[in-house]
């Protein structure tokens, strides 16, 4: 023992690196060293380089946001400068097409409600060109349902309401024709002939996991940036580009989903690009879990019965560790664990 | 504007890359002796690389930048590990196979062995031998990084160094020669 404490503080005094006093380990310890480095200063380069790109990126988001607030600062302002200054020709405006209406009939009239009110909006609109335009879209709408007193009353409010109903309508537009040209994209990378995970950089830029089980992640796809968050059931969300891809266009980035259900360890139960959201198919769940343990074959009849203290399959008890498992599965799938005295059964087609 | 904004991104680059460049061997030896899986060793290291450029600001000495970078590293490391504790079995099967038949399989077991019996280790002394005799880092450096006294970090390193061959003994393939 004193001869041991010896030896400390003589090691202890006399530390050097790969000289541990043990040859083996010595060796083994420099061979470890001699181990060539997983992640290259180039890599580490470009991830910075990238990292510096998203950045500036979002500095011009932040940067369109601002003038698109000041822009719409501008037009609430000339709006209200309207309504003050313009009150009284609006009154002006009313009795003149209620006189008119007295004259000309339905057409007639709606031709002069058409000019008056497009006129008005064009002068609050000046340099604007987007909204002048949807302004004048929603105008040529009102005035054919509305009537003059209505529509004269009412422009002001109407161009604030519907211009937000308008942006609204642009972006669902936006996102339908999103995926579809990826659609087009994709289908034209599949025709070269790339590697299967050349879509990738090498790469992953954020990675986070929480308590319920998700996790979420940034990646670079197709020189993109994708933001996924995925759980066992499937995908919970989905950005290209910072554009949310509707859940009926998940089937189209199969590989990126697979990847992250790769990466983040998490076994896609009902295949990697299900929306996580929709109603989940319970048994096609399990049958595609017991598929992946080997326990059965693609498409195979089978009867198959859970409960807490057991799994049988075609009358055979699997062993305790599968049995925890497929409890997990279960619980993953319907969202709470099986209930004391509960059994879920998969029985084979008559 | 846009200019000005991507001067001064590539200047913080720039700073960035030249603290960071010499740190580079040293913190990916940290990590892929820890951590076993080949990507998921990747994952962390890219994630502390991104996380310490993301707040660069917030270092306001450079010699303190060696012990920002490893705490990061640190960190990303310990949250991995309670993240291993809900992993699904798909672990092992990515274990099985990185499972390699190249002619140098015997240094290769050897190192495998090596950081099997590392992570045998108690964390106590796992993190400062690993800094120590595969990151290269002094004892000085350690005792800063892992808040002890160089004493501390000393006697921290011989025992760890005693427990491992302990580990090792006759387990080890391939001897010195």
């Amino acid at each position: 023992m004193e001869k041991q404490f010896n030896n400390d503080i003589i090691n202890i005094n006399n530390l050097e690196q790969g000289k541990t006093g043990n040859a083996d380990l010595d060796y083994a310890i420099s061979n470890a060293k001699e181990e060539p480095l997983i992640f290259s200063v180039e890599e580490a380069n470009y991830l910075v380089e990238n990292a510096m790109t998203n950045d500036v990126t979002s500095s011009v988001i932040k940067n369109t946001i601002i003038i698109g607030g000041a822009v719409l600062l501008s037009a609430v302002f000339g709006w209200m400068y309207y309504e003050f200054n313009h009150e009284a020709k609006t009154n002006q405006h009313i009795n003149t097409a209620s006189k008119s209406s007295e004259h000309f009939n339905g057409s007639e009239r709606n031709r002069i409600k058409m000019s008056s009110s497009t006129t008005d909006f064009s002068e609050i609109t000046t340099g604007n060109t987007q909204l002048s335009e949807s302004t004048s879209n929603v105008n040529a709408s009102e005035i054919n349902n509305n009537s003059i007193q209505q529509n004269l009353a009412s422009n002001s409010t109407a161009f604030a309401t519907n211009s937000n109903s308008n942006s609204n309508t642009a972006s669902k537009v936006l996102k339908k024709t999103g995926p579809s040209s990826e659609k087009q994209r994709e289908k034209t990378s599949n025709e070269g002939s790339q590697k299967p995970n050349s879509n990738f950089s090498k790469t992953i830029i954020t990675q986070r996991y929480f308590d319920d089980g998700s996790a979420k992640m940034s990646l670079e796809y197709k020189n993109q940036s994708a933001r996924i968050t995925i759980n066992s059931r499937g995908i919970e969300s989905l950005f290209i580009n910072s554009e949310e891809i509707d859940p009926s266009y998940y089937y189209l980035y199969e590989d990126l989903a697979a990847e992250a259900f790769r990466r983040s360890k998490i076994e896609p139960l009902a295949g990697p690009t299900h929306d996580a959201n929709a109603k989940p198919n319970i048994n096609a769940m399990m049958a595609g879990a017991l598929t992946r343990r080997g326990l059965i074959k693609d498409g195979e009849q089978f009867n198959f019965e859970l409960t807490p203290s057991s799994a049988i399959l075609n009358n055979v008890t699997l062993k305790s560790d599968i049995h925890k498992d497929l409890l997990q599965v279960y619980q993953y799938a319907f969202g709470s664990s099986l209930p004391r005295g509960g059994k879920f059964i998969i029985g084979k087609q008559p | 504007m846009k200019l000005r904004t991507e001067e001064i991104e590539n200047e913080r680059k720039a700073k960035f890359m030249s603290l960071y460049n010499p740190l580079h061997e040293r913190l990916v030896r940290f990590v892929q002796t820890i951590v076993w899986d080949k990507e998921e060793a990747r994952d962390i290291v890219s994630e502390t690389i991104l996380a310490a450029y993301e707040h660069f600001d917030k270092v306001k000495h450079h010699e303190a930048f060696l012990y920002y970078l490893f705490t990061i590293a640190k960190r990303k490391m310990n949250r991995r590990y309670v993240q291993q504790k809900r992993q699904s079995p798909w672990t092992d099967e990515l274990n099985d196979k990185a499972e390699d038949t190249s002619p140098d399989a015997l240094k290769k077991l050897q190192i495998k062995e090596l950081k099997a019996a590392i992570a045998h280790l108690p964390e106590k002394y796992r993190e400062p031998l690993v800094l120590f005799e595969f990151s290269g880092l002094t004892i000085k450096e350690i005792a800063e990084l892992t808040s002890l006294t160089e004493n501390g970090v000393k006697s921290r390193l011989v025992r760890a160094r005693q427990q491992l061959s302990e580990i090792l003994d006759g387990t080890l393939h391939g001897k010195a020669i």
